[in-house]
C-alpha cells in the first residue's frame, strides 16, 4: 500500500465551481473581466506568474494567473481567488499589500482593487482554460504503516528440529527460512579461513604467523574454547574500534577540513574520530553514542573536577563533531549566505536522517516527502532543533587534577607573600605613615625626566637577529648602571633629543632590520607605582634599571599605548632603556607615563592640614604613601612577581558544535528556521518551532513529550537535547528504528549484505528487510542487552551462518542464486583502508600507536584511520581503492574493480617499496632458504600454508626472475622481490573468505 | 534491438550487488533476461564496456573547453550597441552587489570592436579572429544564468548541477551511462594548467562508482598520468613473468571460488594495466604530430601553447575512443585582475585580460575546430565553450567588470548541433538574461539528449533517492539540435 494520499486540489476546486461558473458566465460578467481585470493582470502580474514566465524560470511562487483553474488554485501561499469571497482571496489581501505585497514594487491604485473585489464577487468569471497542476497532501497516520514505523515485532525465535546446525538462535531465523525452500547452508569454514576471515572483520589486520599458530593449536584441542576465547580477545583489542570507527565516519561524511575552494583545516576534529574509536572500544551503549553526538556540548560538564570527569567531558563535546563534519564555505558574499544556512542545516538532518533512522529527510525540504510520510512541516520543526548549532574550538581541561595541584602550589607559595604584606601594612605603615606625616612636603612628588637619547640603528641580517641579539647599550644592562656615559666610550655616541616628547609618535628612526636604542632617566622623589604606555615600529623591547619590562616581537606601524606595562620607580634616579626593532620601511616608537601622578583625592586633600582629613581621605593617602615606602615596594613587588607565576589550565581544544557558533551570518535571523516555501528563502511562512517527524512518535501533543520536562512544571527542554530523547526513545519515539538501523548495518558489516539491502533507506522506496523478524529479534536483543553493541558481534560470530564456508551446496545455485537466504559465504575485498594497512602490516612498516592527530603522507606508517581526511586532497591510494569523498555519509561503499588499480599496485614506487620491506622480513639473508621465504611469505600475506604445487610455481617464478638478471650482483634478492610484488597484487591477498 | 540505458549487459548481476543499484535495476534486469540479453554470465563483468543509449547518438565524444574565471558576455559574443553607445551612463536596474565584489553601477562600453561573420551574422568581438570563422558551425546561447556569484559554487553548478559539492559531474554521468570506447584509456579525462579554483571536486564523480571518476592532469608535467611506467626494477619481460605468475595464481584460486566474478574481473584489470602502459603514454604523445598541426594549435608561441597542448591532446583523445574531455584553459599570464586558476577573472581591467586570454585561447580553439571537421570528426563530437558565469555590464573600478550570475554565453559545436544559431538574448546592455533562459540543467538535458540519454531517465539510486544530472528540472533545447 502506499502511505500518501495524493489530493487534486486544484481539480478539485474547478469541479466545484463549474455550475456556478456557467451561472455567471453571462456577458456583462465576462466583458468586466476583459475590461477591467484581464489588462491588469497581463500588465502587472504576468512577467513573473505566467506559463511564458515559467518556460523563461521567472515563475515567482509558483502562482500562475493566466488561466483560471492557475489563479484560483493559487501558488505557495494559497488559493489566490475564491470565487464569491474577496476576503478569502489572496489575491485581493496581496493587491491590498496586506500581508503579500503585489506587485512587489508599488501598490496598485485602490479602484483597480475594488475591480478586483467586485469581480470576485461576481463569481470570479474568467474565459481562460487551462490546467491546474495537481497536490499532494500527506496522511502520516496512514504512512505509520510501513513496516519500519511500526514498533518492534515481540519475537521468539523460531523453533528447529535437533541436530540441525544451529549454533546460535540467529540460526534459527536463517535455518527456518532456508528449510522453508529445502536449502542446506555451507559446513563451516576451516580454522585457518575462520581465523583470517575474523581478524579482518574485527580489528582490519591480518592474523599473525604467532596468532595462526596458536589458534590452530587451540583449535586441535578444543575448536569452541579456542573460537570464544578469540572473539573475546578481539573485542577487547584497541584496534576494534580503529576498524569499526572506520564504519562509521563513512556514515557522518567525517572530514577535518571544510572543503570547497579554500579548504580550510580543523586542525582540532581529529578529536571526533577518536571519540568514536574510543566509545566503540568501551562499548558504551549505542544509545548514548547517539545522543552525545547529538547534543553532548549541551550535556557535558564541562567544570570536570578529575580526570575522569574530563573524560566524560571530551566525549560528550568531541561527539558534537557529527553535526558540524559537514562541508563549510569560508568564500561567500552576503547573498549566499542565508541560502547557504539552510544547506548547512539541511546537511546536519540529512546525515542524521540516513545514517541514524535510514530515512531521506533531507527530501522533504523543498517539498513534502514524495515517497515517505514526511510533511515538509515535519522537516522545518525538526531543522528547528538545530537552529542555534554553529561549530568552533571547545576548550577543556584534560587533567584538572595536574591544574589542581599546581594550583594549590601556587596558592601556598603566594600566602606567606600576601602575609607579609598585610602583616607590615599592620605592624610597620601605621608609624611609618605618622613618620611621613610629620615631614610631609607641601606639594605632591612627580618625577622628572631627563631628555631621551638616542643610538643607531644597528643593523643585522634579519629581523630575528636584530631583535634577539643584544648589541650596543644591551650589553651593558645593570642596574645603576649610567649608560648615557658608559657607551659614550663607544664607536657610536648618545644623541641627546630634546624634540622626543612624551604621548607623541615619532617616526624618524632608520635601519632596515636593524635596532635602536632610547634613554633616558627619571628621578622620582620616592618610591612610585606608575604606568609605562609604549608603541613601537616594529617590535619593541624596554628595560627599567636593568631589568626587563617588555618584550613584544610585533610587526606593523607605531601605535599609542600599544602595549602598557606596571611598573615602581624606585626613589631617586631611575634608568629607562628602549629597543625598537624595525624589519623594514619607517620605524618609530611612542611613549608616556599614565599614573605615577598622585590621584586626585590624595592632592584635593594635600593642601589641607592632615588633623582636618576625614577618615576617607586619610585612608586615600596612606594607601597611596604606601606605595612610596621602600620598605613596602619590595613587599608587594614580591607578590606580582608571584601572580606572574600563576599556573593556567592546559587546555585542549575539541573542534565541535557550538551553540550559536561559526557559521554563515547574516543578521538576526541567522539562528533562526523559518518554513520555507518550496525550500526559497525568500519565501519565509513563519518562524518553525522546535519538533521531530510525526511519523516517529506515538504521542499526540506534537513532540511536547520530548520538548517539555515530565512532572507539573513542564519546563522546556533545549530542543536538541529533546531530539536525542526523542532519537532513542523506543516506546513513544524514534528509538526502534534506531535499532533497526544499526543491527542491520553491523549484519552488513560482518555480511557484506545487510537484511535491508538499502541500509540508509528504511522509507517506502526502500528495500524490505530479508528476514523482517530476524531484524526485529536483533533490534530487541540490542535494546535488552543495554544497547551494546560488542553483545551483538559476539551473537553473530558464533553463528553458523555467519561461520560457514562458500562452497557450493546441493541445490543452493539453482534455489536461490543471489544467496538471499545466506546459504554460502562470499569472498568480500578489503575496503581500502585495510588494503593500506595490511600492505604496511606486512612489510613491516605499521606502527601500532593511536589518537591524536594525522597526516596526510599516504606514505605514513600509521594506521588508515589516522590519516587526515582533508575534503581537497584526499588520500590517493585510498580513492583508488573506494574510500568515500565525505561530502555525503555513505552507508554502503561502491567497490570498484578498475585498471589504475592494477597500475598502482604493479608500478607504484610505493607498492614497490613496501613489496622490498616484505621481502626482508620473509627472507633477511641468503641462509633463509626460498622454500622458508615463500612458506613465511604465505603466512603473513594469506594466513595460510602453501601447497606443494603453489611452492614448486613460485619457486618457478623466483628462479626464472633470478635467471633473467643474470650478472647482477643482488638477482636473487630482487626476484624474491618480485615474489613478494606478486603476492600483494593477488587476489587472495585483498580478497577475504 | 532495443536501446537500454546503464551499464553493459553481461556485468549487471555485479553491480546490482557491488553498487548497491535499487530496484529499477533489479526490474531492468529480468527485462533484459527475458529477451535473452542477459544470457552470457560467465563474461567478465566489466562496468567500462561501451553500451547503449536511450536514443540514437548524435555525438560520440564531447569536448568541453572550460573559459575558467568567466569571461565577459558584451565583450566577446553577446554584442551591446547600447552599451557602446552609453559608457559612463548609469545602467538602469543596476545592483551593485551583483558580483563579489561593489561595482558602479555605471555603463562600461566594450573595448573591443564587434563584427559579424558568416552567413548566420554571429556578431563576435575582434579578439576571436580564429573562432569567428566558424561562426556558421557554432550555435551560440546568449540567455545562460547560474545560481552563485562566486567561482567555486558556479562551476559545480556548471559541472553537477548542484551548487554544492558531492554530486557526480556531467562526464561522470555520462561514462555511467555510455561506458567507454576504448579501454586502454581512461574514458573520462580533465586537463588543467594550475587547477581551477575549487579542485578535483569540480570534476567528482560524488556517489557514483568511482569507475566513473576522471582522470585529472596536468599536460605541462612530463608524465601527466601517474603509475604508467614500470619500476625500474623490472623490465618488461620481468613483468610480463610477473603477470603470468600472477594469472596463474589468481587462477588457481578463482577456481575454488565459483561464486566471486569480481576476482576474474581483477585478473582482467591486471592485463589492461599492462597495455595501458603503452597506449596510454602514446595518447599524450604530441610529439607525434608534425610540426605544422603543432603549430596550427599555437605550440611555437608563448601565450598560446599550454592551451594549444591541452586542446591537440583533447583530438588525439577522442580520436582514440574517450569520451568526455574537459580542458580548464590553462592562461599562462592573467594580467586586469585574473589570476591563473580563474584566468578570466578580469575585476580591474576587461581590454588588458580578455586581450591576453583571447591571444592563448582563440588560435587552438579554431585549430582544434580546424582539425576535427578536416578529420571527419566534428560531426560526431560535441564541442563545448564557456565559462561558470558572465561579467557585469557595469563596471568594478574604472575598467574592470565583476561577476555576473544572471548572464553570460556559451557556444556550442559539431556533435549534433544546428551551426549558425543563435539562441536566447539578454537585455538591451547584455547585464540580464531575459529570453529563453537557460539554466545548467537546460545545458545538461541537451547535452545528454546529443549523447543520445534522455536526461530524467538517467538516474542513480544514492540514499534512497534516484538522482539525476538535472536534479528536477532541465529542459532540452531542441533549437539547437540539428
Amino acid at each position: 500500500m502506499t502511505p500518501i494520499r495524493t489530493v487534486l486540489v486544484g481539480l478539485l476546486l474547478a469541479t466545484t465551481t463549474t455550475a456556478a461558473d456557467k451561472t455567471t458566465t453571462d456577458r456583462k460578467g465576462l466583458d468586466f473581466f476583459e475590461s477591467k481585470i484581464r489588462p491588469v493582470l497581463v500588465r502587472h502580474c504576468y512577467q513573473c506568474h505566467s506559463a511564458k514566465a515559467a518556460a523563461n524560470k521567472m515563475l515567482k511562487g509558483g502562482l500562475q494567473v493566466d488561466t483560471r483553474s492557475g489563479i484560483r488554485k493559487g501558488g505557495e501561499t494559497g488559493p489566490g481567488v475564491v470565487p464569491g469571497q474577496p476576503k478569502k482571496s489572496l489575491l485581493v489581501a496581496a493587491l491590498k499589500h496586506d500581508g503579500l505585497k503585489m506587485p512587489p514594487k508599488a501598490k496598485l491604485p485602490a479602484s483597480i482593487v475594488a475591480d478586483f473585489e467586485k469581480w470576485i464577487q461576481l463569481g470570479a468569471p474568467d474565459p481562460r482554460d487551462g490546467k491546474a497542476v495537481a497536490t499532494q497532501a500527506i496522511d502520516v497516520q496512514a504512512g505509520k504503516a510501513h513496516w519500519s514505523f511500526q514498533p518492534l515485532a515481540e519475537v521468539k525465535p523460531p523453533a528447529i528440529p535437533d541436530g540441525d546446525v544451529v549454533r546460535t538462535d540467529i540460526d534459527r531465523f536463517i535455518r527456518a527460512a532456508q528449510r522453508a525452500k529445502g536449502l542446506t547452508p555451507n559446513p563451516r569454514a576451516t580454522p585457518a579461513a575462520l581465523l583470517r576471515r575474523v581478524h579482518f572483520n574485527m580489528i582490519g589486520l591480518p592474523p599473525t604467523p604467532d596468532d595462526q599458530q596458536r589458534f590452530l593449536a587451540e583449535a586441535e584441542k578444543d575448536f569452541e574454547a579456542a573460537w570464544a576465547a578469540e572473539i573475546d580477545r578481539l573485542l577487547a583489542s584497541k584496534h576494534y574500534g580503529e576498524r569499526w570507527g572506520r564504519h562509521w565516519l563513512d556514515l557522518v561524511r567525517f572530514a577535518e577540513s571544510n572543503g570547497y575552494a579554500f579548504d580550510k583545516d580543523r586542525a582540532n576534529a581529529y578529536q571526533y574520530r577518536d571519540f568514536v574509536i574510543r566509545a566503540l572500544n568501551q562499548d558504551m551503549p549505542y544509545d548514548r553514542f547517539v545522543r552525545l553526538q547529538i547534543a553532548g556540548d549541551l550535556l557535558a560538564k564541562t567544570d570536570s573536577k578529575t580526570a575522569s570527569e574530563a573524560r566524560t567531558a571530551l566525549d560528550a563535546v568531541a561527539a558534537t563533531g557529527f553535526l558540524v563534519a559537514g562541508p563549510f564555505t569560508t568564500q561567500q558574499t552576503q547573498k549566499e549566505r542565508e541560502r547557504s544556512r539552510y544547506e548547512q542545516l539541511d546537511d546536519v538532518v540529512h546525515t542524521l536522517g540516513t545514517s541514524l533512522l535510514g530515512l531521506t529527510v533531507g527530501c522533504a525540504r523543498c517539498h513534502s516527502h514524495k515517497y515517505d510520510p514526511l510533511p515538509q512541516n515535519d522537516y522545518y520543526r525538526f531543522v528547528s532543533c538545530f537552529k542555534e548549532v554553529g561549530f568552533g574550538d571547545t576548550s577543556l581541561n584534560l587533567s584538572p587534577e595536574v591544574f589542581q595541584a599546581s594550583k594549590a602550589k601556587y596558592d601556598a607559595a603566594l600566602k606567606p607573600l600576601t602575609d607579609a604584606v598585610a602583616a607590615w601594612e599592620k605592624s610597620r605603615l601605621p608609624g611609618r605613615f605618622d613618620q611621613w606625616l610629620a615631614r610631609r612636603p607641601s606639594a605632591p612628588p612627580t618625577p622628572a625626566f631627563g631628555h631621551w637619547h638616542h643610538v643607531g640603528p644597528f643593523p643585522a641580517t634579519d629581523f630575528n637577529k636584530a631583535y634577539d641579539t643584544a648589541v650596543g647599550p644591551e650589553t651593558r644592562l645593570q642596574a645603576g648602571a649610567d649608560l648615557g656615559r658608559s657607551f659614550l666610550k663607544g664607536t657610536v655616541s648618545w644623541q641627546v633629543q630634546p624634540g622626543w616628547t612624551d604621548g607623541k609618535i615619532h617616526n624618524t628612526l632608520t635601519g632596515n632590520n636593524a635596532a635602536n636604542y632610547l634613554v633616558r632617566t627619571i628621578d622620582s622623589p620616592s618610591a612610585l607605582a606608575v604606568e609605562f604606555a609604549f608603541g613601537g615600529d616594529d617590535g619593541m623591547k624596554a628595560f627599567l634599571n636593568g631589568k626587563e619590562i617588555l618584550n613584544k616581537k610585533t610587526m606593523g606601524g607605531v601605535k599609542a599605548d600599544q602595549h602598557k606595562v606596571k611598573v615602581t620607580l624606585a626613589a631617586g634616579r631611575n634608568e629607562l632603556l628602549i629597543k625598537i626593532v624595525n624589519a623594514g620601511g619607517p620605524s618609530g616608537f611612542f611613549f608616556r607615563m599614565n599614573g605615577g601622578q598622585v590621584p586626585k583625592d590624595v592632592v584635593a586633600a594635600w593642601s589641607l592640614p592632615a588633623e582636618k582629613w576625614n577618615d576617607k581621605q586619610k585612608t586615600a593617602v596612606r594607601n597611596w604613601y604606601r606605595t612610596t615606602d621602600e620598605e613596602w615596594v619590595p613587599l608587594d613587588a614580591a607578590v606580582a612577581a608571584h601572580r606572574k607565576t600563576e599556573p593556567k589550565p592546559k587546555m585542549t581544544p575539541v573542534y565541535s558544535a557550538r551553540v550559536r557558533g561559526t557559521t554563515y551570518q547574516f543578521g538576526g535571523d541567522t539562528f533562526k528556521v523559518y518554513f520555507l516555501s518550496r525550500g526559497n528563502a525568500d519565501n519565509k511562512q513563519g518562524e518553525a518551532p522546535a519538533g521531530f517527524l510525526r511519523v516517529l512518535m506515538n504521542t499526540k501533543e506534537n513532540g511536547q513529550h520530548w520538548l517539555l520536562k515530565s512532572g507539573d512544571k513542564k519546563q522546556p527542554v533545549k530542543p536538541r537535547v529533546a531530539a536525542a530523547s526523542w532519537l532513542t526513545d523506543v516506546k513513544n519515539g524514534a528509538g526502534h528504528l534506531l535499532a533497526r538501523v544499526i543491527v542491520n548495518r553491523v549484519w552488513q558489516y560482518h555480511f557484506g549484505r545487510g537484511l535491508v539491502t538499502t541500509p540508509s533507506d528504511f522509507g517506502t522506496r526502500g528495500e524490505r528487510p530479508t528476514h523482517p523478524r530476524l531484524l526485529d529479534w536483533l533490534a530487541g536483543e540490542l535494546i535488552r542487552g543495554g544497547w551494546k553493541l560488542k553483545h551483538l558481534h559476539r551473537l553473530i560470530l558464533s553463528s553458523h551462518t555467519w561461520m560457514q564456508g562458500n562452497g557450493r551446496t546441493a541445490n543452493g545455485e539453482k534455489v536461490d542464486p543471489d544467496n538471499r537466504l545466506w546459504w554460502r559465504r562470499g569472498a568480500k575485498r578489503l575496503e581500502a583502508e585495510l588494503i593500506r594497512d595490511t600492505l604496511l602490516d606486512v612489510s613491516g612498516r605499521l606502527t601500532r600507536d593511536m589518537f591524536g592527530k594525522g597526516s596526510l603522507d599516504q606514505k605514513s606508517n600509521r594506521r588508515s584511520v589516522y590519516l587526515t581526511v582533508k575534503r581537497g586532497q584526499l588520500i590517493p591510494i585510498l580513492q583508488l581503492f573506494d574510500a568515500p569523498d565525505a561530502m555525503q555519509g555513505v552507508g554502503k561503499r561502491n567497490e570498484s574493480t578498475v585498471a589504475p588499480q592494477a597500475l598502482a599496485m604493479l608500478n607504484s614506487p610505493f607498492i614497490r617499496e613496501l613489496s622490498g620491506g616484505f621481502a626482508k622480513r620473509v627472507r633477511p639473508d641468503a641462509k633463509t632458504s626460498l622454500e622458508a621465504a615463500i612458506n613465511a611469505a604465505y603466512r603473513m600475506a594469506l594466513a595460510r600454508t602453501p601447497n606443494s604445487s603453489e611452492r614448486e610455481a613460485m619457486l618457478a617464478f623466483v628462479k626464472t626472475q633470478t635467471e633473467s638478471r643474470k650478472g647482477q650482483a643482488n638477482a636473487e634478492e630482487l626476484a624474491v622481490r618480485d615474489f613478494c610484488h606478486l603476492l600483494l597484487c593477488s587476489n587472495e591477498f585483498i580478497y577475504v573468505d | 534491438m532495443q536501446h537500454v540505458p546503464g551499464f553493459n549487459l553481461a556485468s549487471r548481476r555485479h553491480f546490482l550487488e557491488s553498487a548497491g543499484l535499487g530496484f529499477g535495476s533489479v526490474a531492468l534486469a529480468g527485462l533484459l533476461h527475458s529477451e535473452g540479453l542477459l544470457a552470457d554470465e560467465s563474461a567478465p563483468s566489466n562496468p567500462l564496456a561501451p553500451t547503449h543509449s536511450h536514443f540514437q547518438p548524435k555525438a560520440k565524444a564531447v569536448i568541453w573547453l572550460f573559459q575558467t574565471g568567466s569571461p565577459s558576455q558584451v565583450d566577446t559574443f553577446d554584442y551591446k550597441p547600447e552599451l557602446q553607445k552609453r559608457n559612463g551612463q548609469s545602467l538602469d536596474g543596476a545592483d551593485p552587489k551583483t558580483g563579489f565584489f561593489t561595482t558602479s553601477g555605471k555603463c562600461l562600453k566594450s573595448p573591443f570592436k564587434f563584427k559579424q561573420h558568416g552567413e548566420s551574422g554571429a556578431w563576435i568581438s575582434e579578439i576571436f579572429p580564429n573562432i569567428s570563422r566558424h561562426a556558421d558551425d557554432i550555435a551560440f546561447i546568449y540567455s545562460c544564468f547560474s545560481r552563485s556569484n562566486n567561482h567555486t559554487p558556479a562551476m559545480l553548478e556548471l559541472n553537477s548541477g548542484f551548487i554544492r559539492q558531492g554530486f557526480p559531474s556531467l562526464g561522470s554521468w555520462l561514462t555511467y551511462g555510455l561506458g567507454s570506447e576504448n579501454t586502454n584509456l581512461p574514458a573520462y579525462v580533465v586537463m588543467h594548467g594550475k587547477k581551477p579554483r575549487g579542485g578535483d571536486p569540480v570534476w567528482s564523480s560524488g556517489f557514483l562508482p568511482s569507475v566513473f571518476q576522471a582522470t585529472a592532469l596536468d599536460p605541462r608535467q612530463a608524465k601527466p598520468i601517474s603509475n604508467l611506467q614500470r619500476s625500474g626494477e623490472l623490465t618488461d619481460p620481468q613483468q610480463r613473468t610477473l603477470l603470468d605468475a600472477l594469472r596463474a595464481a589468481n587462477d588457481r584460486h578463482a577456481r575454488t571460488r565459483p561464486f566471486d566474478r569480481d576476482l576474474s574481473a581483477r585478473l582482467e584489470s591486471f592485463e589492461l594495466a599492462y597495455r595501458m602502459q603503452v597506449a596510454a603514454p602514446e595518447a599524450f604523445d604530441i610529439g607525434l604530430e608534425t610540426k605544422q598541426t603543432q603549430e596550427a594549435y599555437g605550440l611555437n608561441r608563448q601565450e598560446s601553447k599550454d592551451y594549444g597542448r591541452q586542446c591537440l591532446i583533447a583530438r588525439r583523445l577522442i580520436e582514440r575512443g574517450v569520451r568526455f574531455v574537459q580542458v580548464f584553459a590553462d592562461v599562462a599570464k592573467t594580467p586586469g585582475g585574473g589570476v591563473n586558476d580563474v584566468p578570466w577573472d578580469a575585476h580591474s581591467d576587461i581590454s588588458v585580460n580578455h586581450g591576453m586570454c583571447a591571444r592563448s585561447v582563440d588560435q587552438p580553439t579554431g585549430a582544434l575546430l580546424d582539425d576535427l571537421k578536416q578529420r571527419g570528426l566534428l560531426d560526431d563530437t560535441l564541442v563545448i565553450y564557456g565559462g561558470e558565469f558572465g561579467r557585469t555590464s557595469d563596471s568594478q573600478g574604472a575598467k574592470g567588470r565583476d561577476h555576473n550570475p544572471n548572464a553570460f554565453t556559451t557556444w556550442m559545436a559539431g556533435g549534433g548541433v544546428k551551426g549558425g544559431t543563435q539562441y536566447g538574448a539578454t537585455d538591451t546592455f547584455g547585464y540580464k538574461s531575459v529570453d529563453k533562459r537557460v539554466s545548467a540543467h537546460d545545458l545538461h538535458a541537451t547535452i545528454l539528449k546529443l549523447m543520445g540519454f534522455d536526461h530524467e531517465k538517467l538516474t542513480y539510486r544514492f540514499n534512497g533517492r534516484d538522482f539525476r544530472l538535472t536534479d528536477v528540472a532541465g529542459d532540452v533545447i531542441d533549437a539547437l539540435i540539428a
